[in-house]
């Protein structure tokens, strides 16, 4: 469950509650046929059932995105940039 | 990309975009954005999971069914987290905090004490309704440039969103949370200092206040602590003879070097899992010079700014020829920092004392070695595996660093060592206090204390 954020200067923001372990490679790999993409950490990753097709051309044009997991409303348990990387 | 991503948000556009298909995305309104931004565009974590289900697109009028639903997520963290104590406490909603914020209609002032101690709910509610007022007041200032300005309301609105009231109430809220003592320590220290930038928001390294998320984060459990250990003297006693033991700082200065350079790996890993990002919780200083180096100075006196300043030695100086690595020195004294309440040690009743009266008003954390006992732990498991790192040894041999000794038994601190990395191990939780509190963990070190003799299923010990 999550959702994405995108503001008018095209960036991205990738908020959920994934348990995934933050990594500092983490990568996020978009396919964009599917219109689907995995949150990938070392040794984890983590489904997204669907990213917006408009989503697609801030995320080709930035190449990155921060991802945000929460503890309760207030606070980011975890907060990382990662790599898009556009697969498929 | 900008690296913060608060400041990232700081747009007036924001679209949403739900990772199932079904729901629509929705544009935060812009109407709402230019009454009170930016206010709401404060911060993308609390804009997007506040967002109520009447925030509907202006343009495209979308039905509620297709906001994502935010109260939904923030439930399922806590019972995923087991963050027992908010299940109980409620958030105010997004709409609540921006009627606050517009319709505020403060009590009158009447409490002057800056002395960081809520005494009940009004007065809790006096001080933060006349911050919010406050807030407003500095943005006509003209000592203060426009960021600056921004940045007053972008905190104000961090700390109302971090309040919790209790569930089915209106305005009850629990004075003894953190986060809700922080929230009143801030808009105190405004209505003191007003548009004195420097005072209420200016950050220096090694000043640690109320806005940080770490202070006092685990101060219940250390209370939890102190008053299990009431009824265990031995707990007590072993508590004082281990943080007074020398023989801890087992790492020479000739592995000085490599000895810090692996304790910051550690302190890294460390600050990763405790989620802390900020690299300018400490300074660096030596202990020749600064008599509060390696330690959390406590500034909680009436009328001074609450807050810590902590000064960590360079090189890993501890003193009297005893090196401990910085990266162990930092973990330390920052679990100390998590250990203190938010809010001095003044009760209501202090109010009514003088200044003078107050002054010597004695810390029952001063002198306590119980809030010593979770932190030299972990610093004892943290320089024994170092130490055997460079040594090449296993981490589970039992080494000879010498002893404590309680009547006439004698314990080993590298047996301690092995077996509380082995509870650390066992019970991974982020608050040592919590895992010291364990009966598993109290039972053995109320044993040792105790004098009597003892087995534990351990390696045989070495020479080193």
């Amino acid at each position: 469950m999550g959702c994405f954020l995108l503001n008018e200067f095209g960036e991205v923001l990738l908020e959920l509650k994934s348990g995934l372990r933050f990594s500092p490679d983490m990568r996020l790999e978009v396919n964009e046929e599917k219109q689907s993409a995995e949150l990938k950490s070392a040794d984890a990753s983590f489904k997204i059932d669907f990213v917006h097709p408009e989503l697609m051309l801030p995320l080709k044009q930035n190449r990155y995105l921060f991802v945000v997991e929460r503890n309760n409303q207030f606070y980011a348990l975890n907060t990382q940039l990662a790599k898009v990387v556009f697969v498929g | 990309m900008k690296a913060d991503f608060y400041s990232a948000f700081l747009t007036n556009k924001v679209k949403v975009f739900a990772t199932n298909k079904d729901v629509k995305p929705f544009v935060l309104p812009r109407k709402i954005m230019r009454k009170v931004s930016p206010f709401l565009i404060a911060s993308a974590m609390t804009f997007s999971a506040c967002a109520p289900k009447g925030n509907q697109n202006i343009d495209n009028q979308p039905k509620s069914s297709d906001v994502v639903n935010f109260t939904e997520i923030y439930h399922e963290v806590i019972n995923k987290y087991n963050l027992t104590a908010l299940m109980e406490k409620e958030p105010f909603s997004q709409n609540e905090i921006n009627d606050m914020i517009i319709h505020n209609n403060p009590p009158e002032f009447v409490d002057y004490n800056f002395n960081h101690c809520p005494e009940n709910l009004d007065n809790f509610w006096e001080i933060v309704k006349n911050g919010i007022q406050a807030t407003k007041d500095v943005q006509k200032s003209l000592l203060l440039n426009c960021k600056q300005k921004k940045e007053y309301q972008i905190v104000a609105f961090k700390m109302l969103s971090q309040m919790t009231r209790i569930k089915g109430t209106r305005s009850v809220v629990d004075l003894s949370d953190y986060n809700n003592l922080k929230t009143f320590l801030y808009f105190e220290k405004l209505l003191q200092y007003g548009d004195n930038y420097e005072k209420v928001l200016e950050k220096d390294d090694g000043l640690i206040n109320e806005q940080h998320e770490l202070f006092g984060r685990y101060y219940k459990d250390y209370e939890s602590l102190e008053q299990k250990t009431q009824k265990l003297p031995n707990v007590r006693k072993f508590a004082y003879q281990l943080y007074n033991n020398d023989d801890r700082f087992m790492i020479s200065y000739q592995d000085s070097a490599q000895a810090n350079k692996l304790s910051m790996v550690m302190l890294q890993k460390w600050m990763e899992k405790q989620n802390i990002t900020d690299k300018k919780l400490w300074y660096l200083t030596t202990v020749d010079e600064d008599y509060y180096a390696n330690g959390v100075a406590y500034w909680g006196l009436r009328g001074s700014s609450l807050e810590l300043s902590l000064g960590i030695d360079r090189q890993g100086n501890v003193g009297e020829g005893d090196f401990s690595p910085v990266g162990a020195i930092i973990i330390h004294e920052l679990q100390h920092v998590m250990q203190r309440k938010p809010a001095s040690d003044e009760t209501p009743e202090d109010n009514q004392k003088s200044d003078d009266e107050v002054a010597f008003i004695s810390s029952p954390y001063e002198g306590s070695y119980i809030a010593e006992l979770g932190p030299t732990l972990y610093s004892l498991v943290v320089e024994d595996r170092l130490y055997k790192q460079l040594k090449g040894f296993d981490e589970d041999k039992i080494l000879d660093y010498g002893n404590l000794r309680f009547g006439r038994t004698n314990v080993k601190l590298g047996e301690i060592a092995v077996w509380f990395g082995k509870m650390m191990d066992k019970y991974p939780d982020n608050s040592i206090d919590k895992l010291v509190a364990k009966d598993e963990v109290l039972q053995q070190l109320n044993l040792w204390g105790s004098g009597k003799k003892q087995i534990l299923q351990l390696s045989k010990t070495v020479e080193r």
